[in-house]
């Protein structure tokens, strides 16, 4: 061992040769179980996110849905408070002077139910009587009250 | 090795990987040893590069060459991970860090163990140059972007290194 080139070439001729098992301590059997599960939990991963873009393609869809219905509700309630709107200005505006009497006689009750619910409830829970002014709001419609 | 068996690793087929980690653990494990020396670091490097090897095996190109020199790679970077989250590289260099080994285990034959013995002794930056630069086959440059120091410490550290370790053996041979 005169030179440092020497050194090199011992240490790395004993390390390149074949290291046979029985001149060395192999490692604990735990060893390979802690692999194999460490692998078992990579592969729930990995299904997991194989399922990943069907997962978000359905919250997307159910939240887009929900969206929809949403949105939908949203509009009803304020095609009901125009109406509303509308039939308060109208009864203010036409009060029994230039309708006809059979006319009047059909939009007196609804007009005084419109009214009743609209003195009953305030804006924020106006939704719970969508039922109640939908119909209303269909009768108006068909009694053409609206488009005057 | 069988490429049936690689086919079969890839796949998730645990008996095959199980086969693949019988084939070459002690290899390794003597690998793990040089960079490490405790018993404990050397076991997690062993468990955490077979768990990288058997990840990312579908990466590996047979035309590029065998795979025991990709599978070491992987342990290589392994080890040079852990000794880099340890963040001892260069500190521990006084000579108190280091203890060497009983002389009556080494004389009576120079066995591999032996010789691993002798670089576990040394203080972990030392060794760190000294297995990249002697085993592994880096040069300084390599080195130094691995490890994130100048090619000049690289080469101070691999002189310090070897005239430990020539230190040692004269004392053996004499």
């Amino acid at each position: 061992m005169n030179d440092n080139h020497n050194i090199e070439k011992f240490f790395r001729d004993k390390f390149n040769q074949l290291i046979r098992p029985e001149y060395w301590n192999t490692p604990d059997d735990s060893i390979w179980e802690n692999i194999s599960s460490e692998l078992e939990k990579k592969g729930k991963v990995k299904k997991l996110f194989h399922w990943m873009p069907f997962i978000l393609g359905a919250c997307i869809f159910f939240s887009g849905c929900l969206g929809y219905l949403f949105f939908k509700q949203k509009q009803e309630i304020s095609n009901l408070e125009t109406a509303l709107f509308a039939c308060k200005e109208n009864q203010e505006s036409q009060k029994f002077t230039s309708i006809d009497n059979q006319k009047e006689i059909k939009k007196v009750p609804l007009v005084q139910n419109i009214r009743q619910i609209s003195k009953e409830n305030t804006a924020s829970d106006f939704h719970k009587n969508i039922p109640e002014l939908r119909k209303l709001y269909q009768e108006m419609l068909s009694q053409k009250i609206l488009r005057n | 090795m069988n490429p049936s068996l690689i086919k079969q690793c890839i796949a998730g087929n645990r008996s095959a990987q199980k086969e693949l980690y019988e084939s070459y653990k002690v290899t390794l494990f003597v690998l793990c040893q040089r960079y490490f020396n405790n018993i404990e670091d050397a076991n997690d490097v062993l468990q955490e590069g077979f768990v990288k090897v058997f990840r990312d095996l579908h990466q590996y190109d047979d035309n590029k060459g065998h795979l025991i020199s990709w599978i070491k790679k992987v342990f290589i970077n392994t080890c040079l991970e852990k000794i880099r989250k340890k963040k001892l590289l260069f500190n521990q260099i006084s000579e108190s860090h280091y203890e060497v080994p009983n002389d009556a285990d080494i004389i009576s034959d120079l066995h591999l163990k032996d010789i691993t013995k002798m670089i576990q002794s040394l203080p972990l930056g030392y060794r760190t140059v000294f297995n990249l630069y002697v085993i592994e086959g880096f040069n300084h440059q390599e080195i130094g972007q691995q490890l994130g120091i100048s090619e000049s410490t690289s080469k101070t550290q691999l002189m310090k290194a070897k005239n430990m370790l020539k230190g040692k053996l004269e004392t053996i041979l004499k």
